[in-house]
């Protein structure tokens, strides 16, 4: 049975297409919200444009059938012009509707008034003299409304539209297929200067209004780089702010745990005075309480000094931590010497297998100090004296494994799954009085994922557990940003532990 | 030495830690100076030259400890000097012993076997 730190929490995140309702920083297309609320403002703005567009043509339209009643054009045409007004009159009363609110709907209502604008246009240049008419330039200026006003993909498809129209516009006049063209000249349906001057007309509307849409466009792109620049100076205030806050919490969490064990420990301290015999008289029954409340004070200890490591851990981070180079399988074998006195005297034997040359990692040593403490010691303590407790280290593909296994009460498959979970003591545990807090495999987990690693382990219940923590190993010493190639926060050397 | 005893030297904010030091050590015929803190601890080496010295980590200021270890170091000091930690403050402090010139650590409280046993080994009589 095994499992993995990794498989226990695992959570998987479901992207989902964020829009304006939901108030998500993405919309359909890949348009922002911002972009989409500008599509909206200007979807209003060009139907305000094309009430001015419908009122001038007909205007246009009816000042040219007075000064040249003989085409039989005119007609079209104003037909042409009536149906962009109505068309516009059922974009004025949709404008508002709330599908055009949401992203996707006022994308679609955007591609419908210009694909609509681009068929009417198209047909009213087949009929004014299809390549040569003078609203030619007509198209060009929609183009850029679809440039400014459609994602990408769209805008191009209506651009690759645009020429098959006036490619076909150019055919069908050559082939002399549908309505005869409209011509300027002497055989024409108005002078040559009439056309010239018309074609100039449209040509100054078109530059006009894309150079406009251009401007229009400059400055908002000004106005949201200066708005980014002010929100970026916000930012950097406010981390300043944060990482303030952060140097008073863990300056705070130094003093804390100071005062909290120090008390603790200058208990403890007298304690022993009275069980070394350092305090004369006193009484065997005298010694028996006072164990008891030793105990009792080094639970508490055990406690606090757990809870303030994971503090500590979570206040600093391991990713944001300092992280040193520094030889993992030395810092192991310190706590094994460490350990190896309580063990032996528990009748348990460690045995190692250990790697010939040193293994480097780059992670906060003070860190991986707890983890290796903290799964030593649990292996001690559930290794229900049953010996061997072996710890081996070994190199994978670029990794370093250390291994503690135990010949324990192994786990059962109810408790694995809350194994790293905070607080998290098995009822068996409780029930056999084993002393621990719940924290140091909460803590273990959090430091080895923090540095890109992770936790496995093997049981098997009755016959022992093996946790194996597997490490990236630090790049080549040249390559690292290795400060000191020794663990600098180790609690002792080899000749002073306690 | 002084009067054939080892001079050790204890700096610690904690009168009671201080006092249980004492106990230990005076009963093991050490003679011991006491500071309670860092700059009292600097003047009373500069004044007794032990042979021995135990400085808490943390005291009045969180690196109080290490800028006192740091200050022997420069005073051209050959004596062990330990510092008295426990373990979580290693997450916070954040020092290098062979910069501060540290023979090891003693993990807090002080169990007095280990204490004897780590004198014994340094200071052999």
């Amino acid at each position: 049975m095994t499992t993995s730190s990794q498989q226990i929490d695992s959570e998987e995140v479901q992207s989902t297409e964020l829009c304006l309702t939901t108030g998500g920083p993405v919309c359909a297309h890949g348009l922002s919200i911002e972009e989409c609320q500008t599509l909206r403002e200007r979807l209003i703005w060009l139907v305000k444009v094309r009430w001015i567009v419908v009122i001038g043509g007909i205007g246009m339209l009816f000042a040219g059938f007075l000064l040249f009643p003989g085409d039989a054009l005119w007609g079209a045409l104003f037909t042409i012009i009536i149906s962009l007004g109505l068309a516009n009159l059922v974009w004025f009363l949709r404008t508002h509707k709330s599908e055009v609110r949401r992203c996707a709907g006022a994308i679609d209502f955007a591609t419908w008034q210009i694909l609509v604008d681009f068929a009417l246009l198209a047909i009213a240049v087949h009929l004014t003299g299809g390549i040569t008419s003078p609203l030619v330039p007509l198209f060009i200026l929609h183009g850029v409304f679809s440039a400014i006003l459609l994602p990408t993909r769209l805008a191009i498809r209506v651009i690759i539209l645009t020429v098959l129209l006036i490619a076909a516009s150019l055919v069908l006049g050559h082939l002399g297929l549908g309505v005869p063209v409209w011509e300027f000249g002497p055989d024409g349906v108005a002078p040559r200067w009439i056309g010239e001057l018309a074609r100039f007309a449209f040509l100054v509307v078109s530059l006009a209004g894309a150079t406009l849409q251009g401007l229009d466009l400059s400055r908002e792109i000004r106005n949201r780089y200066a708005r980014i620049t002010h929100l970026a100076h916000e930012l950097e205030l406010r981390n300043d702010e944060l990482r303030q806050v952060d140097e008073q919490r863990v300056r705070l969490l130094g003093t804390a745990s100071h005062d909290l064990r120090s008390p603790l420990a200058a208990v403890e301290s007298h304690i022993e005075l009275f069980l070394g015999d350092y305090v004369p008289d006193v009484t065997t029954i005298q010694k028996a309480y006072l164990r008891r409340m030793k105990e009792r004070l080094q639970g508490l200890r055990l406690f606090i000094n757990d809870l303030l490591d994971l503090t500590a851990i979570e206040s600093k981070g391991t990713k944001t931590a300092e992280l040193r180079r520094f030889d993992v399988v030395a810092q192991v074998m310190e706590i094994v010497t460490e350990q190896r006195p309580l063990a032996e005297g528990l009748g348990l034997e460690i045995v190692t297998e250990l790697p010939d040359e040193p293994i480097h990692v780059s992670a906060p040593p003070g860190h991986l100090l707890l983890v290796w403490t903290n799964l030593i010691s649990n292996a001690i303590k559930y290794g229900a004296g049953r010996s061997p407790l072996k710890v081996t280290i070994r190199k994978e593909n670029g990794h370093v494994a250390v291994s503690v296994q135990d010949s324990g009460l192994g786990i059962s498959q109810e408790d694995l799954a809350k194994l790293f979970t905070d607080y998290f003591r098995s009822p068996s545990v409780k029930k056999a009085g084993i002393p621990g807090t719940g924290l140091g495999l909460s803590i273990a987990r959090r430091v080895v994922e923090g540095v890109g690693g992770h936790i496995d382990v093997a049981t098997k219940l009755g016959e022992g557990s093996t946790f194996t923590i597997v490490l990236p190993m630090a790049p080549p010493e040249g390559d690292s940003v290795a400060k000191s190639d020794r663990a600098p926060q180790t609690p002792a050397d080899s000749d002073s532990h306690s | 030495m002084r009067n054939g005893k080892y001079v050790v030297l204890c700096v610690d904010d904690d009168p009671d830690v201080l006092m249980a030091l004492r106990i230990i050590l005076e009963k093991e015929s050490y003679a011991m100076e006491e500071a309670p803190s860092g700059e009292e601890g600097v003047k009373k080496y500069q004044e007794t030259k032990p042979d021995f010295i135990l400085i808490d980590l943390m005291m009045e200021e969180v690196d109080a400890g290490a800028n006192m270890a740091r200050q022997l170091l420069a005073l051209g000091n050959k004596a062990p000097v330990y510092m008295l930690s426990s373990v979580g403050q290693q997450l916070t402090v954040n020092i290098d012993p062979k910069e501060l010139g540290v023979t090891g650590f003693f993990q807090k409280p002080v169990y007095p076997e280990t204490l004897l046993l780590t004198l014994r080994l340094k200071l052999p009589r």
